[in-house]
């Protein structure tokens, strides 16, 4: 029985990964700033802001696609608005 | 970007320069970075981001690595990326309150125009004298301090690749006055006769500056005479590449076969350890079988990688460039095409991206639609698997016939890429021809730290593909070829029953006529995230397939052993063209702001990799049978 949760939460985050590495990354972004903007306007619990705001940080990173080429890593325009923030 | 998170009061710094001028390992150097440096024109092709704190004020420095620009009179668009983010007019990106003018200090004749450029845009300037070892130690003469004062611009001098080479750099810059918001005077593009009296005012410069160019090394003279013979320099191009591929499967037999048993062993030591189950199972058949037979191929992507940053830093590629113009002129491609197609062998994306130095729109697009034609790194694991299962490993004169085989495959890309822009050149994309215009480096030795760092990075990112998206792939298959149970009484293995043994059949289908079995259709699909990734996904589900004895074998014994070898070079063939990578399609997306030319470009490699399978199937299958 252990063994059938744990392969199953190991095939659910796996393909949760997957999903997320496999997105472009200017969509992964927006995804990334609209859960922040979910997480801070529900004023929900701070774990899941905390959470929001890594997986912002996170949306640009290197995971493991093609466009990881050092020779591609183009980064980010931080907007004028974030900045004042 | 690297260093320390930029603060909101960071002060913007760009590095702007001619192209090839170091700027790139200047920002590395400045930030800790390790963004791609070579010894050619083109390799930034996009604004690239750092921070660092300056070591006396403690000033935080948000520092921009920009593409290099003759002049603020674009031609190319990563030429425009450097003007309009100078002038401030990018998106959301406010203009650099101070600049640092990178200039080579063996070429200054090329560089001193943007400078003057940059001086009359009013932004407190430093203009950096790069590789100013070079240019002592190759003669060159020059008066920093009457540079300085006839520029009116701090002039300091710098060594980009050397270790505390920023050291001084970095003491002028916190000098200088209180950053400025932006350009403080309003740039116009110069009329012809204005050009003329910056270039004449750029002899004078140089003149009171005592500029003294040495006369040329009669060595590097007659190596050039023999690099870029018209007989001679395409004979040592080819014979470079057939060297490079030899070495590729006789240098990278002993490591691979090292890797290959240590996988093997951590398989075996798993299976024995974990009581039998779906735990097990996981591990040994999904992320030992599927992530580890990718990972056998690390040795060759290393050392084709070692040659490829080798003949970069060398300064022989745009020689290659010259020495190929007429070729890619005859199909009607630009030689500047030549850098992005040589790109595309490690990645068809910044091979995509590289074309943004291609000025004419046409030869831009072309270039776009036969990169995916370069065989690139992504390829190779394919390619090796099979070559290793059927060709056997024999000599042919003095030649290793693997490599021989390896050889034949990359042409057959250059070819089928040729054969592509001359189609596409003669009708959609038809255009007049633009002669090649390339600034040719010096010879250098390639610097050891360079390509150690280079390596390093091609290292780092395989195995985080490894890591990451292909280990997650697996694990999904892994599944998918592990459920539903078999039905009761069933009496073949497990996976033909499962999702992924439908999936598979009913592609089988498809991919019937040109031999492949629904093993290999259903490799071909998780092959779309990364090319290896079918080679992970092969071994997955060949582990699951195997039955008693079998379990233990290896993926090459094993596919050997069912593949027929009109199968293997059907494969071989479809790999040549095979359009599965949608990261190239995003980017040619992003890169020509349609969805028509990416659908356009996945609909003729498929057709094409679909025909040149099918023929080389039957015209195998006739043959042998």
């Amino acid at each position: 029985m252990w063994q059938a949760v744990v392969v199953g939460l190991i095939v659910l985050a796996a393909t949760i990964y997957a999903a997320w590495a496999l997105l472009p990354a200017g969509l992964r972004l927006r995804l990334a700033r609209r859960l922040v903007a979910v997480a801070r306007h529900a004023g929900g619990p701070a774990w899941l802001t905390r959470f929001a705001v890594a997986t912002e940080g996170s949306a640009l990173r290197r995971l493991g696609g093609c466009s990881d080429c050092s020779a591609v890593q183009a980064a980010p325009t931080p907007p004028k608005d974030r900045d004042k923030t | 970007m690297s260093g320390p998170a930029p603060a909101l009061d960071a002060i913007r710094l760009a590095l702007v320069g001619v192209p090839n001028c170091g700027k790139t390992a200047l920002f590395n150097r400045l930030t800790g970075s390790r963004q791609k440096v070579a010894n050619y024109a083109g390799v930034t092709v996009e604004r690239k981001e750092g921070s660092f704190v300056g070591p006396t004020r403690g000033e935080r420095y948000r520092l921009l690595d920009l593409p290099g620009a003759y002049s603020l009179t674009p031609t190319t668009l990563d030429e425009a990326i450097t003007r309009d983010c100078l002038l401030g007019r990018l998106a959301g990106e406010s203009a650099p309150q101070r600049v640092i003018c990178v200039v080579d200090a063996t070429n200054l004749r090329l560089n001193l125009r943007l400078v003057l450029e940059l001086r009359d845009l009013g932004v407190p300037m430093i203009v950096a004298l790069n590789m100013s070892d070079l240019a002592q130690s190759r003669g060159f003469g020059l008066d920093r301090e009457r540079l300085e004062r006839e520029l009116g611009v701090p002039v300091v001098e710098t060594v980009a690749i050397r270790d505390g080479g920023e050291r001084v750099l970095l003491e002028r810059l916190e000098s200088l006055p209180a950053p400025a918001a932006g350009p403080t005077a309003e740039w116009r593009e110069p009329s012809f006769e204005q050009i003329q009296q910056t270039q004449r005012e750029v002899r004078r410069i140089l003149h009171a500056a005592g500029y003294r160019e040495p006369a040329r090394n009669r060595t590097l003279q007659r190596l050039d005479g023999l690099v870029m013979h018209p007989v001679a320099g395409p004979a040592i191009l080819a014979a470079l590449l057939f060297f490079v591929f030899q070495a590729v499967f006789s240098w990278a037999a002993v490591p691979m076969e090292l890797v290959d048993a240590g996988v093997s062993w951590v398989g075996a030591k798993l299976h024995a350890a974990l009581p039998p189950g779906l735990f097990n199972s996981l591990l040994v058949d999904g992320v030992i079988a599927g992530a580890g037979s990718v990972l056998v191929f690390l040795p060759q992507i290393m050392i084709l990688f070692f040659f490829i940053l080798v003949l970069e830093d060398s300064g022989y590629l745009p020689r290659a460039a010259y020495l190929l113009d007429r070729m890619m002129g005859s199909v009607g491609l630009s030689g500047r095409a030549f850098i992005p197609l040589l790109s595309s062998f490690a990645c068809a994306v910044p091979g995509i991206m590289a074309t943004r130095t291609i000025p004419n729109v046409r030869d831009r697009l072309a270039t776009i639609m036969i990169a995916p034609l370069m065989t690139c790194s992504a390829r190779l694991p394919v390619y090796a698997l099979i070559i290793a299962a059927f060709i056997p490993r024999q000599r042919v004169g003095a030649f290793n016939l693997q490599g021989l085989v390896l050889f034949t495959l990359y042409v057959a890309g250059i070819v089928s890429a040729m054969a592509v822009a001359y189609a596409l050149k003669r009708t959609a994309l038809r255009s007049s021809y633009h002669p090649l215009l390339l600034e040719l480096p010096e010879y250098r030795w390639p610097d050891l730290r360079n390509l150690m760092l280079g390596l390093w990075e091609r290292l780092k990112i395989f195995l985080q593909r490894v890591g990451t998206i292909i280990l997650a792939l697996m694990i999904i298959l892994w599944f998918l070829s592990s459920f539903p149970a078999p039905p009761d009484g069933a009496t073949g293995p497990a996976i033909q029953y499962s999702f992924a043994g439908s999936i598979g059949r009913a592609l089988e289908h498809v991919f019937a006529p040109i031999g492949f079995n629904w093993q290999i259709s259903l490799a071909l699909v998780p092959g779309l995230a990364a090319r290896e990734v079918a080679v992970g996904a092969l071994g997955t589900v060949y582990s699951l397939s195997a039955t008693g004895d079998d379990v233990a074998a290896t993926l090459v014994p094993m596919i050997a052993g069912t593949w027929s070898l009109a199968t293997a070079l059907s494969l071989l063939a479809w790999y040549v063209f095979a359009p599965q990578c949608l990261s190239t399609l995003v980017v040619v997306k992003r890169e020509t702001n349609s969805w028509r030319y990416p659908l356009l470009m996945a609909g003729y490699l498929f057709a094409l990799a679909y025909i040149a399978a099918f023929i080389t199937y039957r015209v195998a299958s006739a043959v042998l049978s």
